[in-house]
């Protein structure tokens, strides 16, 4: 009589003494070591995959619900601020060239910003200084940037 | 007891303090460089409270140094500068995004007919 081994015997401790045999792990609640490496590199290989699409969804939506410049929708020109989210998104992305095109002050922003926080934080002995010359930095670039725009005619949306 | 003088430093009962507005100031002039956003309006509300912060504990450090930590003055100081060149970029943004409109009403109004005829996008 020929019994189909799935349906017959559950897995579970109460079969492990009848199935302990050499090919029979399948229905063990104990399965040799190599088995158990390769299920838990399946596992992380899945999360890692999940993660990876989870953040690429996210630029994907983020970039179709950026903020929109009153100054860019109602009088079609561009602010000195115009262009920044889609350089933080570019960043984001891993085009570090893309970002530097779209907004040239985006590094030095964030810069300020994490030092600020880490100041703020931890107290730094010449951190007021650091944060005062970063901000008159960022500043000049995002004028520089601006003025460079209203000369090559790149201002008009 | 009452007679005794306020004694401040750093070995004295009084220890300095940190001035209550130095983080808050700091923090508002960072802020205010984000000045394009609303057409400029939250860099000039944000620069203007911080230069306020700044000029008052400014006044609080002068009166009395002793009972206040210098760290929080430096932090103070860079607030102030940092609201500062937050104000300007913003109130520049400001003026700029004014006069357009002033430009782009005073050409409507000239010849409102053919305002939107002569359109080139």
């Amino acid at each position: 009589m020929h019994f189909n081994r799935q349906t017959q015997f559950p897995a579970g401790p109460v079969c492990q003494g009848l199935l302990a045999g050499k090919n029979n792990w399948k229905n063990s609640a104990v399965v040799p070591g190599i088995v158990y490496l390769g299920r838990r590199i399946y596992a992380m290989f899945t999360a890692v995959i999940f993660l990876i699409s989870f953040y690429s969804r996210s630029l994907q939506w983020l970039n179709a619900h950026l903020l929109t410049c009153p100054s860019r929708k109602f009088l079609h020109l561009e602010c000195p601020g115009c262009g920044f989210q889609r350089s933080v998104l570019a960043l984001l992305a891993g085009d570090w060239a893309g970002s530097f095109r779209l907004y040239p002050a985006t590094l030095p922003l964030l810069a300020l910003w994490a030092y600020a926080i880490a100041h703020l934080r931890f107290q730094f002995n010449q951190g007021a200084r650091v944060i005062k010359y970063l901000q008159l930095f960022a500043a000049i670039v995002i004028l520089a940037f601006y003025i460079y725009k209203v000369v090559n005619n790149k201002l008009i949306v | 007891m009452e007679n005794q003088p306020l004694q401040t430093g750093p070995l004295s009962p009084n220890p300095p303090t940190a001035l209550p507005n130095a983080t808050a100031s700091l923090v508002l002039g960072i802020i205010s460089i984000v000045a394009c956003f609303c057409w400029g309006l939250p860099g000039v509300v944000c620069g203007i409270i911080g230069l306020v912060l700044a000029g008052r504990d400014r006044k609080l450090y002068m009166s009395n140094p002793d009972a206040y930590t210098l760290a929080s003055y430096k932090n103070l100081q860079a607030g102030r500068t940092c609201a500062i060149v937050g104000l300007c970029l913003s109130s520049l943004t400001l003026i700029t995004i004014i006069v357009r409109i002033i430009m782009v009403g005073t050409a409507f109004l000239t010849n409102p007919q053919d305002f939107f005829h002569n359109m080139n996008y």
